[in-house]
């Protein structure tokens, strides 16, 4: 036999591991004895993207790999799973989405260690609930959500997901409420992006554990208060409706904050910040009112001209 | 130990074609093989490496004294794996899985399995056969039967001829 086909199975799978779902599919097709070798890889990697439309072919081999994981008790390590409905699901349910609703719990009993779910429509933001079974998967490693709606009913069944390790949410409509709802159950954090969440108003966070990257940039936010997270400011954001701004032990970049706009901002505060040392830093926020600064030095920080 | 003595102890890894090769112990213990036997206190005279051959085993100690060397920083040591591999033919690579799969060194495994796969990456099913010399020996029409049960992954294949 050739040397390949001849590498233990644990190997070849170890193998297969690194490559996409069709990819590991497609190695049954060589030849009789890597028939079935991609059938107990570890991990599983779906996206309907590579489903072009065909929304039952998709459903259909979703639903027969995961039974066939379910029935053979064989554990799903790692499930990265990549929706995007609005191209592939015309009917999609506006209240729930059944498919996950059944997808979900079969991960969590194939024993899923590492579950990473991108979801996301193509309609307008808040046109379609996120189904609230997705903030039920405790084995939740990575999620990412774009263009959905996350209400109260969305979060309605949370748990805590003490292995999210990044959250992204991007044209999410969401409230301050539910935000900090989420943000209190998953506080082993360590990346967080929020992006064009248009209702969020206030991000209010405090890792216990560790720094978290955090990135943010919606417009609407009045109010940013982080204390322990390395922060990240997008290049020249402009955050035109942020009016307090308090950041404690956060790291962030100096040259991005200095090319930031915060036309509105009124009350900044920091504290515990030691690269600000013997820099000189520009902050463009002309309406500045109030600016408290807890250090053992006195900073060089000029503000922007009044208007 | 080495921690004891102040001088950093050296482990003797015999070959199954009976090279030997020295090794600090600081970094065999990559291997959880070896660091097993060092924690039992099996590693005090030659250690035989029964399914590792000299040109294998020699290369694998030049990746644990390579990696290391390196602290703990997790994009050089990938960067050390990458230009580690990067002449390595498959039948080196193949060799190297094995040592490391016997060896139990998870990082290794990791990085040529993953050198591995990146050959066959969206390659057709028949370049991927010409490449490792696989033979076909399914009937044309088993074959077709497993093409039409998994249609779905021959889409945006590259390098299409025979498939």
């Amino acid at each position: 036999m050739d040397r390949i086909s001849d590498l233990p199975k644990d190997i070849l799978q170890r193998i297969l591991y690194f490559l996409s779902q069709e990819d590991a599919v497609r190695t049954s097709v060589l030849s009789k004895s890597w028939r079935d070798i991609w059938c107990t890889r570890p991990n599983l990697d779906f996206s309907s993207d590579n489903f072009k439309g065909q929304r039952k072919k998709f459903i259909s081999i979703m639903d027969e790999t995961l039974q066939r994981y379910y029935d053979r008790r064989l554990s799903v390590e790692e499930f990265h799973l990549s929706i995007s409905l609005g191209d592939l699901f015309y009917d999609f349910d506006h209240e729930s989405a059944p498919f996950l609703e059944k997808w979900i719990p079969l991960l969590t009993d194939t024993g899923t260690k590492k579950f990473r779910l991108s979801i996301r429509t193509r309609w307008n933001t808040g046109r379609v609930r996120l189904p609230p079974v997705v903030f039920g998967a405790e084995s939740l490693h990575d999620l990412h959500v774009e263009s959905f709606s996350l209400d109260q009913m969305a979060i309605q069944s949370i748990v805590f997901l003490k292995n999210l390790k990044s959250l992204r949410l991007e044209k999410v409509c969401i409230e301050d409420e539910s935000f900090n709802k989420i943000i209190s159950n998953c506080i082993f954090i360590e990346t967080l992006v929020v992006k064009d969440c248009k209702r969020l108003r206030t991000i209010k966070i405090i890792f216990a554990h560790g720094l978290c990257p955090i990135e943010v940039h919606p417009p609407s936010l009045e109010t940013i208060d982080i204390s322990d997270g390395n922060l990240r400011f997008n290049k020249g954001a402009d955050f035109r409706n942020l009016e307090d701004l308090s950041l404690c032990n956060v790291k962030s970049s100096l040259e991005h904050l200095s090319s930031c706009k915060f036309p509105s901002l009124k009350y900044l505060n920091i504290s515990g910040w030691p690269d600000l040392k013997e820099t000189q830093i520009f902050i463009d926020a002309p309406n500045i009112r109030n600016f408290d600064f807890i250090e053992k030095f006195v900073p060089s920080i000029s503000f922007a001209a009044t208007f | 130990m080495a921690a004891e003595t102040g001088t950093p102890t050296t482990l003797t890894l015999k070959s199954n074609d009976d090279e030997l090769f020295s090794v600090a112990e600081s970094a065999a213990i990559l291997s959880v093989t070896i660091r097993n036997m060092v924690e039992d206190g099996c590693a005090g005279g030659v250690i035989p490496l029964d399914n590792v051959d000299g040109k294998t085993l020699a290369s694998v100690i030049t990746y644990m004294n390579g990696i290391s060397a390196i602290p703990a920083d997790e994009e050089k040591k990938k960067s050390y794996r990458d230009k580690f591999l990067s002449d390595k033919d498959f039948e080196t690579l193949a060799d190297m899985v094995l040592a490391a799969n016997y060896l139990n060194m998870s990082c290794l495994m990791d990085a040529v399995s993953a050198k591995i796969a990146q050959v066959m990456e969206k390659k057709s099913v028949g370049w991927v056969r010409r490449k490792f010399g696989i033979e076909n020996d399914y009937t044309p029409e088993e074959e077709a039967a497993v093409k039409e049960e998994h249609k779905w992954t021959f889409e945006g294949v590259e390098t299409d001829d025979d498939n």
